[in-house]
């Protein structure tokens, strides 16, 4: 258990829970620790807190609570990176640009953050899925994806 | 090769050190960049209307982007980190009302 120092204040935290970015993060290559913390009064928003450096941290949602039909490949070699043997190995989080207007909130779709729960390393994956690209909507797709839910009710 | 000058030219502009090595390549020529036991090999396909094809050779666990795609995850880096957390409690309220329907 070590204290850091972290936009949110001084952290306990367990080396077993650190996320490892081995690479960095684009823009952040020297970064390599990092933390994803979960505050009650932002929830379901998750931070992704540098660990390294007290004014890096991102707001970070799993996508698909956002984009119900987000999917995409995840290539072998990052596969075995990650030592993933099934889907649920694997958590993923996608950033969140939150502007001043509530209406300029974007979530980058075209670059999951991912972890692997199996040995705590992660990397930002960076799609060729021209369908994604890096400021989606917020609202939008919240919308998009509530009446998908609705129709699908529908139609049984 | 192309416009490096004018690259360095503008980084120097900018007033960031750079350090580029300057080649030119005919087509059909090519270019190995090697690091430890990892190569990236570039040829140089074609080149016609302003538009210079290349083929990049390298093991899968060598990520090439495009350079204005790479940089447009770096800048939605950037732009997220400066979040303005007022605003959260907003999205809060937004999500908990779309489960609810």
């Amino acid at each position: 258990m070590k204290s850091y120092e972290t936009k949110f204040g001084t952290l306990e935290i367990e080396e077993k829970d650190i996320i490892l970015f081995e690479f960095g993060i684009p823009g952040f290559e020297e970064l390599k620790k990092f933390y994803i913390l979960n505050l009650e009064e932002t929830n379901p928003i998750l931070w992704l807190v540098s660990l390294e450096n007290k004014d890096i941290s991102f707001p970070v949602i799993p996508p698909t609570g956002v984009r119900i039909d987000y999917s995409y490949d995840i290539s072998q070699d990052i596969v075995d990176y990650l030592e993933l043997k099934k889907p649920e190995d694997v958590f993923t989080l996608s950033i969140l640009t939150i502007r001043e207007k509530k209406e300029n909130i974007t979530i980058n779709l075209a670059a999951p953050i991912l972890i692997s729960l199996v040995n705590n390393k992660a990397l930002q994956y960076i799609l060729e899925n021209i369908d994604y690209n890096t400021e989606h909507s917020f609202n939008d797709e919240i919308k998009r994806s509530a009446s998908i839910v609705s129709n699908e009710k529908g139609g049984d | 090769m192309m416009k490096l000058k004018e690259v360095l030219l503008s980084s120097q502009m900018k007033k960031e050190a750079i350090d580029l090595l300057i080649l030119s390549r005919k087509k059909g020529e090519n270019i190995i960049i090697k690091l430890g036991d990892k190569k990236v090999e570039i040829h140089i396909l074609e080149e016609a209307g302003g538009e210079i094809k290349l083929g990049l050779e390298a093991s899968k666990d060598i990520k090439i982007y495009r350079g204005e795609i790479y940089k447009k995850i770096v800048d939605q880096n950037k732009s997220s980190v400066n979040s303005n957390l007022d605003i959260v409690n907003f999205l809060k309220e937004e999500l908990s009302r779309r489960t609810e329907n």
